[in-house]
């Protein structure tokens, strides 16, 4: 036993500068697996601050929204008490769905929140001055301040039915908040007391110890009062989803990680084994049996595996400590210190441990079946493919084929797509020893009828010369082919689909936004006009809308023959001035239309089935019970609508719209800036604007400021997916590096009698880099194209509406694979070109 | 004309004390269509001199000239040119690359310079035809015996048509029934396609098909043997040659 691990160590010294990139290989992908686990945590913790400074920390909001209902104090208790719960803060809405009877719809909206250190959490109570209101003290919006011309201090006079009116005096200003606009905030007990609303509690703050109980306690919830309303805070799961959104990423890149340094472990040994043959069958002849030789092999391997395990180690933590700061900077969040996920590390770590373990056994396995007669009798060096293999492959490649063909033109399943994707991948893999031998029969071919020169022709047959090894080495990089061209494509079209979404939710620069909805009152029309005097402003409104019933749609919506449509008054003449409308003879203004006269857009007509003249018949409910019938005419039909939103909508004339339905108002203004050069300042101009009282109840969308969230959000994934990239093409360097060396260092004797037979050191060096060149280009351009099918067999499982061409990647990819495997093969091949021939044939 | 002239050849391996005559003033002729066996004891000079010869290894002093060129100062550039278009090889570990077949292999050289392809073909097919290798041209060298292997190495050594053909220990991996028939298509090639022939031996019997015998023992020429033109029958050159060996042995 103390022998054979004194052997395995002597054994990985001879073999220094092969064991020694092993460990750097395979350390570089330990310390990886250790950076990004840390990365992702201090990530996730910097987020988290971030999520809490913005929404406040806690995590779900449970009672009613309703002030005719309270929860009960033993409801109270029993939350307080579920597993997971932190601290609660009561609140309470003593007019919610009250105000008719109250009349209190004038009044803006009163809630009680009590003085603790939860309640400060929730973004309705964020002081900008001042302090938190005591008994008879209010706490104000800007808005509100701004509207009824109140500071601190100010005594303002508050109904509080149904014990009547109240001086209350401004304890502070709260931070400017588009919610807040019209909300007072009074302290909990005093406003139980003065609404007569003694032990109500509209609702409960809960702050959770652990995020990931949230479900737990959400369930709970359900249980103990099904009436509960519960808000699970949704939005800022999504927030946190950015960056736990990250999570599969890394597990990709884990799982990555995991499998190229099995991969290289397994090639690197083999090739320590094959050298060693000799040594190994002398062993065998001497007596030690087939366990020994193992075992043997097995240390070895275990020791440079454990090795690179420690290395790694110290390196992944040592990095994150020198590159947080940059990392989270190009992410814009602030720096809350560095994150050591024990759990997630040791159990990553682990995984590796078991990896190398299983890794180890395949080379020493191998090692131990060679018969020692055949082995010292020596090595053999061409190996082929079997024809079971050959048929197998074939009858793959063919039946995926089908299968693709069948689900493409006939079933159009999106299962089945993400069968065909997993397919392809996995024929990408099963074929590259048959690509191989293809490419040798190929040139072989084609040297029979042309002259090929002697290198390639070489070349191409050393391609087969130790296939499984050289199979194992193009795998890594065939896997790093893969991940690059499904991420980039996958994420490409990730980013065209939202920026489309994007696009069409905010077709123009700026879009002003009513507070409410669609159908409540909005904003005064002088906004509309104020923008339309700017220059560098190209503007169109849209009125308030009403909802209709279409009882008479052409085409059915799914399984739908009516659909609720939304009617709204825009700028007709805007659209009828640039000749954009198909329309009836002698419209040419926009009051030339009747007083049921509409128009839209071409979109909606292809998706509806209305066309120019046709009548729809429209269903008004002013409630439930009632039917309101009006007729439409289609006069026009919008053929350029890039600067609307259209979706189920149709459009009329604001003059129609307050004749027909008394609709003053706006609901949205979108804005272009036309001017480049004024886009700081028409930007600054609007911006004032909406600090008019009178605009007060809006909210102002920046599209550029939205598409560089997503950019933000994009740049994350694809740094990672580089990671995982540049990590694998690292990886099939150094075992393409130790592959070239070991394979040098057998064939030196060959490459000696090259050279007396003639062969220059060029022509050596070229030969050399070719076969380099071959073992990562040949299944490269094979790995480009089966990648790009499986993306697009992916992306329609996605429902993706973008399929990205992206040749510049592709090209890229074909004309980088050779130059990779030529790259890693450089030094060993200067290296054998510079040997002493006459060393060599000896 | 000479095919090879070797003059005043030294090569010093060592310094000080240390050092080690390997060749010492080596003189020597060599005509077209001659067959020399170099033969000598283990360190005598003899597989050095082929390497001088050759240009694969450099000498200290005198001159190398092949074919009337004289190659000292020769850039590596020009050495693997000459050994290209000049010299062909045989070793005695056959050195076939395993991963192409016969013919491959024996065109190999040729390919580096011969545009026309079929008619590369069509000679290595004739030459290993004439070695009886016909129905083996695409088998890979590892499916051959070692006589088998080495009559393909014959055949490369001669595809370029050189000039000078030199052989390091050529039947050395080969029994003596392989040996013999072996140096007997050597000895055909020699007479009937007027190669020149340089072979290092330690074997008598090998030696014995050479026109002439050269012995050499601590770098120096210590003995020729001239067997053109002898009567002698094959034995008793053998029994000669081994007795020259014997002697230098003492």
């Amino acid at each position: 036993m103390r022998l054979l691990i004194k052997a395995a160590i002597n054994s990985i010294f001879n073999h220094k500068a092969r064991n020694a990139f092993l460990v750097l290989g395979i350390s570089l992908g330990v310390a990886l697996l250790v950076i990004v686990q840390i990365l992702l945590a201090s990530l996730q913790e910097s987020n988290e601050q971030t999520i809490k400074d913005l929404h406040g920390d806690f995590d779900i909001v449970v009672g009613y929204q309703d002030s005719h209902k309270s929860l009960t104090k033993s409801e109270i208790d029993t939350i307080e008490r579920i597993e997971g719960v932190e601290k609660i803060s009561p609140f309470l809405y003593p007019y919610l769905n009250k105000e008719d009877k109250y009349d209190m719809w004038s009044e803006p909206t009163y809630i009680g929140f009590n003085n603790d250190e939860l309640a400060y959490e929730y973004p309705f109570v964020s002081i900008k001055s001042g302090h938190f209101p005591k008994a008879e003290e209010a706490l104000i919006s800007p808005t509100y301040a701004k509207l009824n011309n109140l500071q601190i201090g100010s005594v303002i006079e508050m109904n509080f039915p149904p014990q009547g009116k109240r001086e209350v005096t401004v304890s502070g200003i709260s931070e400017e908040h588009e919610a807040l606009t019209n909300m007072v905030i009074l302290d909990f007990h005093w406003l139980q007391e003065v609404t007569l609303n003694d032990g109500i509690t509209t609702a409960l703050i809960i702050k959770l110890d652990d995020i990931k109980k949230k479900s737990d306690v959400v369930q709970e919830l359900r249980e103990l009062n099904q009436d509960f309303f519960i808000d699970n805070r949704l939005e800022i799961d999504n927030e946190r989803n950015n960056i736990g959104g990250l999570g599969p990423f890394v597990k990709g890149l884990n799982i990555a990680i995991y499998l190229v340094s099995a991969l290289i472990l397994i090639s690197t040994m083999r090739m320590s084994v094959q050298e060693k043959q000799k040594e190994l069958a002398t062993l065998r002849l001497l007596g030690f049996g087939k366990k020994h030789i193992m075992f043997l092999v097995l240390i070895e391997t275990m020791i440079v595996g454990l090795v690179s395990l420690a290395v790694g180690i110290i390196i992944g933590i040592l990095i994150p400590h020198l590159t947080l700061d940059v990392f989270l900077r190009l992410m814009d969040l602030p720096n809350t210190g560095i994150i050591l996920p024990y759990q997630d590390i040791l159990f990553s770590l682990g995984i590796f441990t078991v990896v190398i373990f299983l890794s180890s056994l395949i080379p020493s396995y191998i090692a131990s079946l060679s018969p020692p007669l055949v082995v010292y009798r020596g090595v053999k060096n061409t190996q082929g493919i079997t024809k079971r293999y050959f048929i197998f492959s074939l009858l793959y490649a063919v039946f995926i084929t089908i299968l693709f063909a069948l689900n493409q033109w006939h079933w159009q399943s999106k299962f089945m797509y993400v069968i065909n994707a997993v397919s392809f991948i996995a024929l990408i893999f099963i074929t590259i020893p048959l690509m191989f031998v293809l490419f040798e029969k190929g040139v072989s071919l084609l040297d029979r009828k042309l002259k090929v020169r002697a290198e390639a022709l070489l070349a191409t047959k050393n391609l087969l010369r130790q296939l499984s090894r050289n199979v194992q080495i193009s795998t890594i990089f065939t896997l790093g082919v893969v991940i690059s061209i499904i991420g980039m494509m996958v994420l490409t079209s990730v980013k065209a689909n939202t920026i489309e979404t994007i696009m069409d939710t905010y077709p123009n620069d700026l879009k002003l936004v009513s507070v409410g909805s669609e159908i409540e009152k909005g904003f005064p029309f002088s906004f509309y006009d104020l923008v339309s005097e700017n220059p560098n402003i190209e503007a169109h409104f849209y009125t308030n809308e009403m909802l209709f019933e279409s009882i008479n749609l052409p085409l059915k919506q799914g399984t739908q023959n009516e659909v609720i449509l939304a009617i709204s008054g825009t700028d007709l003449q805007y659209s009828l001035d640039r000749n954009e409308v198909k329309k009836k003879d002698g419209i040419n203004l926009e009051e030339e239309l009747n007083p049921n006269g509409v128009m839209i857009t071409e979109n909606t007509s292809k998706k509806l089935g209305y066309h120019l003249g046709d009548v729809i018949e429209a269903n008004f409910f002013e409630n439930t019970d009632g039917v309101n019938k009006k007729e439409f005419i289609v006069e026009g039909i919008i053929t350029n609508s890039k600067h609307m939103s259209d979706d189920y909508k149709i459009f009329t004339t604001k003059k129609n719209m307050e004749d027909m339905f008394q609709i003053h108002t706006l609901h949205s203004v979108e804005m272009n800036i036309v001017s480049d050069v004024a886009q700081q300042e028409t930007m600054e101009d609007v911006q004032s604007l909406i600090q008019q009282p009178q605009f007060a109840n809006t909210i102002l969308y920046n599209r550029a400021e939205e598409l560089n969230d997503l950019e933000e959000q994009l740049l994350q994934r694809f740094f990672i997916l580089f990671l995982a990239v540049g990590l694998i093409i690292m990886f099939t360097i150094i075992g393409l590096m130790n592959s070239t060396a070991s394979n040098i260092k057998e064939r030196i004797q060959e490459l000696s009698m090259l050279r007396v037979l003639g062969y220059t050191k060029k022509r050596l060096f070229s030969l050399l880099l070719l076969e380099g060149a071959l073992l990562t280009g040949t299944v490269g351009i094979f790995a480009v194209g089966l990648s790009t099918i499986s993306s697009y067999c992916l992306l329609e499982s996605l429902n993706a509406t973008t399929f990205p061409s992206m040749p510049l990647l592709l090209g890229s990819i074909i004309v980088l694979s050779p130059l990779i495997g030529m790259g890693a093969v450089l030094f060993p091949t200067l290296w054998a070109t510079r040997q002493d021939v006459m060393k060599g044939l000896r | 004309m000479s095919v090879l002239s070797v003059r005043g050849l030294s090569k010093i391996y060592g310094q000080g004390q240390s050092q080690v005559k390997a060749l010492n003033h080596i003189e020597l002729e060599i005509e077209k269509g001659e067959f020399v066996a170099i033969m000598g004891t283990s360190g005598s000079g003899k597989s050095t001199l082929l390497n001088m010869i050759s240009g694969l290894d450099t000498y200290d002093q005198g001159e190398v000239l092949i074919s009337g060129e004289n190659i000292k100062g020769y850039s590596d550039y020009e050495l693997t040119r000459l050994r290209r278009e000049k010299i062909g090889f045989i070793f005695q570990l056959f050195n076939l690359i395993p991963v192409l077949s016969v013919i491959e292999n024996v065109t190999l050289p040729a390919m580096l310079t011969v545009e026309n392809k079929k008619e590369l073909e069509k000679k290595a097919t004739d030459l290993l035809n004439l070695v009886g290798l016909g129905s083996y041209i695409q088998s890979k060298p590892n499916l051959l015996s070692g006589g088998q292997q080495q009559r393909v190495a014959i055949v490369r050594a001669l595809i370029n048509d050189p000039e000078l053909i030199l052989a390091d220990e050529p039947t050395g991996s080969l029994d003596s029934k392989t040996s013999k028939a072996m140096m007997s298509i050597l000895r055909n090639f020699c007479d009937e396609l007027g190669h020149t022939l340089i072979v290092v031996t330690h074997d008598a019997n090998v030696a014995a098909y050479a026109n002439r015998v050269i012995f050499m023992h601590d770098g120096i020429i210590c003995d020729t043997l001239n067997l053109k033109n002898s009567n002698l029958m094959d034995h008793e050159v053998v029994r000669i040659i081994a007795s020259k060996i014997e002697e230098l042995s003492l």
